[in-house]
């Protein structure tokens, strides 16, 4: 089936932030023609920590997406962006709060010439309040979000998530809005702007420990791999590594007793209820003492194989090198083989969109810098070859011709 | 209240975080949404806490939605989800595989009596490969997907990141695909089935970690709060909690020196980043610096410098962050039964448009009547039989 993405132009701004990059990579997926503007070096993206690992990233990130480098402070290469716009369905604008406006690229003048395109702002702290202008880094946002507060071990200090976590939760959001625009644009015929921050993102993702406050005025802290409302629930050292046991109910936890041959545990009284378990006492730390004195004698695929059968919610905490080759994840296509002219990956990320008829897909890693700049402008603008030349030789553009 | 999804009407059968989550951010677009629920209701209705018997993660969950319960076991039940998902353009479900096909609503029951509905299921494992009757919570789904294993330090046991991460992103991935398929919809009529699962969240979540090991052929240990080529990049002790101060630049680097006076010793960026002791000692010079002022003064002191930082927030201050409330992030809104009560707002700003959370998750089976009697035109004496009879 034809899917109406394959009609969509999409313009993506990114330079160092991930949410732009995420938010194009889902459009991008779900068969969108997605044009990455770059700065005439390329976008930080490529350059980030080394120059190895910054094109691995980018590779990943700008997925499917042809790129076109364009120098944006001067205003001949701003001409050039204002007439992709006239074309484009959505800007996505990952840049940072008035960085476009300061090259002369104004929402207002975008719309007028093109009623029915939907610009995407994506910034750290939005585009209103306070924050505005404050240093933009995701970990930043995970600090004053609360996000690290939450995260670590109870003895230790609040703890980092991955350095993209609220990139990528915005960039997927931003995406969810671009789409809910397209659905209202076939009734109005009038483009949106959108405005999200990854703060706003990152409070409705707290919703397990806002409820804590809001009712009782409690405020949770990190507390390492135990969950905040039941128990056992932790991670538990064993021979070669770690495991979570999760148990949620009553019959969980009876089979875990029983399958660690302590089926005498269920009758004490102390041990009632999943909030007895969790809250009374020393309990948990009774509870997940003799736990792990069970676990520390058995492998992972012995308490695996032993808790499957007990239906016990089990899982051995797998490393890398473990999840690249993991037969779920290549049988759900969520790590390809993906190998073309001039690239091969042995574990590329696939799509999570998993649509019966529109699936999403991956075609081929990111553009190398400059490779698709003479493509767009002739296939989008229909630029001469005289023109294009001029342009190169003007050093406003950059890249294959 | 956003008119974007006006028309569009959602049967909803899920529970706890990752299902309810997707079908809550389709309520905050304008999309009438009905949860069907069994009698007794989904979990989080028996989670405390709990305000006059209303449970609060059940109410924040699921803003804006309707609720009707259907003892979907007895086939006259099932028959009422045939007449509702007749008048419904999405069922969303994060039940088990396996257990919509024994209830005799999965996707092929369903898409026989309404070529157009959208199915959509998210769950832990998807609905195919070796795991998929595995039982799942987010814990597992970030232990076997690797995201434990690249969070905390290395001196300590793998961690998971504190939010339900894998349920959030499960959740938002349904709704784009679910909206990806209205929109194709309304040019080819016809549905499609989506089928999301939170342990796939994992390699998204990985995107960096995964290009790091193309790079170096090998993990990293566990960093805790460094990073793999910025130093400074911590969090430090202040009078009154924490405070991340990371530093991109020599120029950043000069400037953090001036503020903490430090020796000449330390002048070369590159040469801290790159001796152990240095870094150590720089460590605890900044720690001496932070831990004399509190964590206001520190950050106010710093950002005039132009160094990157931010004091560590709990709960109770950003829930009276000046941001958060500007941009409307905790609401007040009024429950039938529960009254008054704050909850997280909508993210998804759509300026004209934006996405609200104007009511909080309604008690359970509260528009039953509504939803039998308007939709289905059943008379009221049908519905007093259908409760007589556990049916709903």
């Amino acid at each position: 089936m034809s899917s109406r993405f394959n009609e969509l132009l999409v313009l993506e701004l990114t330079n160092s932030h991930c949410h732009s990059a995420y938010a194009g990579r889902l459009l991008g997926e779900l068969g969108a023609r997605v044009i990455e503007i770059e700065p005439l070096g390329g976008s930080s993206l490529r350059k980030y920590s080394s120059e190895s690992y910054g094109s691995y990233l980018h590779a990943i990130y700008q997925a499917n997406k042809e790129n076109i480098c364009l120098d944006l402070p001067n205003k001949p290469a701003c001409d050039i962006l204002k007439q992709l716009s006239e074309k484009a369905d959505i800007i996505l604008d990952g840049l940072g709060p008035g960085v476009t406006l300061g090259y002369g690229i104004d929402y207002k003048d975008l719309k007028q010439a093109n009623p029915r395109l939907i610009y995407t702002s994506i910034t750290t702290y939005g585009l209103s309040g306070a924050y505005v202008g404050y240093p933009d880094h995701d970990v930043l946002a995970q600090a004053r979000g609360g996000v690290m507060s939450l995260t670590g071990m109870e003895s230790g200090p609040p703890t980092r998530t991955s350095l993209t976590m609220s990139d990528l939760i915005t960039g997927l959001h931003a995406a969810i809005c671009c789409v809910a625009s397209l659905i209202s644009r076939d009734h109005s015929n009038e483009g949106k702007f959108i405005d999200m921050a990854n703060f706003d993102t990152i409070a409705t993702h707290l919703k397990e420990f806002t409820t804590m406050f809001l009712v009782e005025n409690k405020v949770l802290r990190r507390n390492g791999n135990l969950s905040p409302r039941v128990a056992p629930y932790n991670a538990y050292k064993c021979k070669d590594g770690y495991v979570v046991i999760a148990t949620a109910s009553n019959p969980q936890w009876e089979s875990l007793a029983r399958a660690i041959g302590r089926g005498d545990l269920i009758s004490e009284p102390d041990y009632k209820t999943p909030y007895d378990r969790r809250f009374k006492g020393d309990n948990v730390k009774n509870l997940d003492g003799i736990i792990e004195g069970w676990t520390i004698n058995h492998s992972k695929n012995e308490i695996l194989e032993i808790m499957n059968q007990a239906h016990v919610p089990c899982a051995p905490v797998q490393d890398l090198s473990s999840v690249i080759a993991d037969e779920h994840l290549r049988h759900r296509e969520m790590l390809l083989t993906l190998t073309g002219d001039g690239f091969s990956f042995d574990y590329f990320p696939g799509s999570m969109l998993k649509l019966s008829e529109t699936k999403g897909c991956i075609f081929r890693p990111g553009p190398s810098l400059g490779m698709s700049t003479g493509k767009v402008l002739r296939d989008v603008l229909g630029y001469s070859e005289e023109l294009i030349n001029d342009l190169r030789d003007r050093s406003l553009v950059w890249g294959r011709i | 209240m956003s008119k974007i999804l006006e028309g569009i009407r959602v049967l909803e059968l899920t529970a706890v975080i990752n299902g309810p989550y997707s079908g809550g951010l389709l309520a905050e677009l304008g999309a009438e949404v009905i949860k069907v629920e069994p009698p007794d209701g989904e979990i989080q209705r028996r989670i405390a806490p709990m305000i006059k018997g209303q449970a609060f993660g059940y109410m924040q969950y699921n803003p804006n939605k309707k609720s009707i319960t259907l003892n979907l076991k007895e086939k006259k039940a099932q028959e009422i989800f045939y007449q509702l998902a007749k008048e419904s353009d999405v069922v969303l479900e994060n039940n088990t595989p396996g257990v919509m096909e024994r209830l005799r609503i999965g996707w092929e029951d369903i898409r026989k009596i309404n070529p157009r509905i959208i199915y959509a299921s998210t769950t832990g494992y998807g609905q195919s490969g070796p795991y998929r009757n595995y039982p799942a919570y987010d814990s597992l789904a970030q232990a076997r997907g690797g995201i434990m294993s690249i969070t905390g330090d290395s001196s300590d046991p793998p961690v998971k990141t504190g939010p339900s991460v894998t349920d959030f992103l499960a959740g938002a991935h349904t709704t784009l695909c679910i909206l990806a398929a209205l929109w194709q919809r309304s040019v080819t009529g016809s549905g499609q089935r989506v089928d999301i699962a939170m342990y796939d969240a994992a390699i998204p979540y990985l995107y960096e970690e995964i290009a790091a090991l193309m790079s170096r052929g090998e993990q990293q240990d566990r960093l805790g709060n460094a990073h793999k080529s910025l130093f400074p990049h911590n969090v430090y002790g202040t009078r009154d909690g924490h405070i991340f101060i990371l530093v991109e630049d020599q120029n950043q680097w000069e400037k953090l020196s001036e503020i903490l006076g430090l020796s000449d010793v330390f002048k070369d960026h590159e040469k801290v980043r790159n001796l152990k002791e240095l870094r150590s000692e720089v460590e605890a010079l900044i720690d001496r610096w932070t831990s004399s002022r509190s964590k206001a003064d520190a950050e106010k002191e710093l950002m005039q410098g132009g160094i990157p930082c931010s004091r560590v927030n709990y709960i109770d201050e950003v829930i009276a962050d000046p941001v958060m409330n500007e941009h409307d992030m905790f609401v007040t809104v009024e429950q039938q039964i529960a009254g008054t009560i704050k909850i997280p707002g909508s993210c998804l700003n759509i300026l004209s448009d934006p996405g609200t959370v104007n009511a909080p998750g309604s008690p359970l089976g509260y528009h039953t009547d509504e939803i039998l009697g308007d939709l289905l035109g059943l008379t009221p004496e049908d519905i007093v039989s259908l409760r007589q009879n556990g049916i709903v």
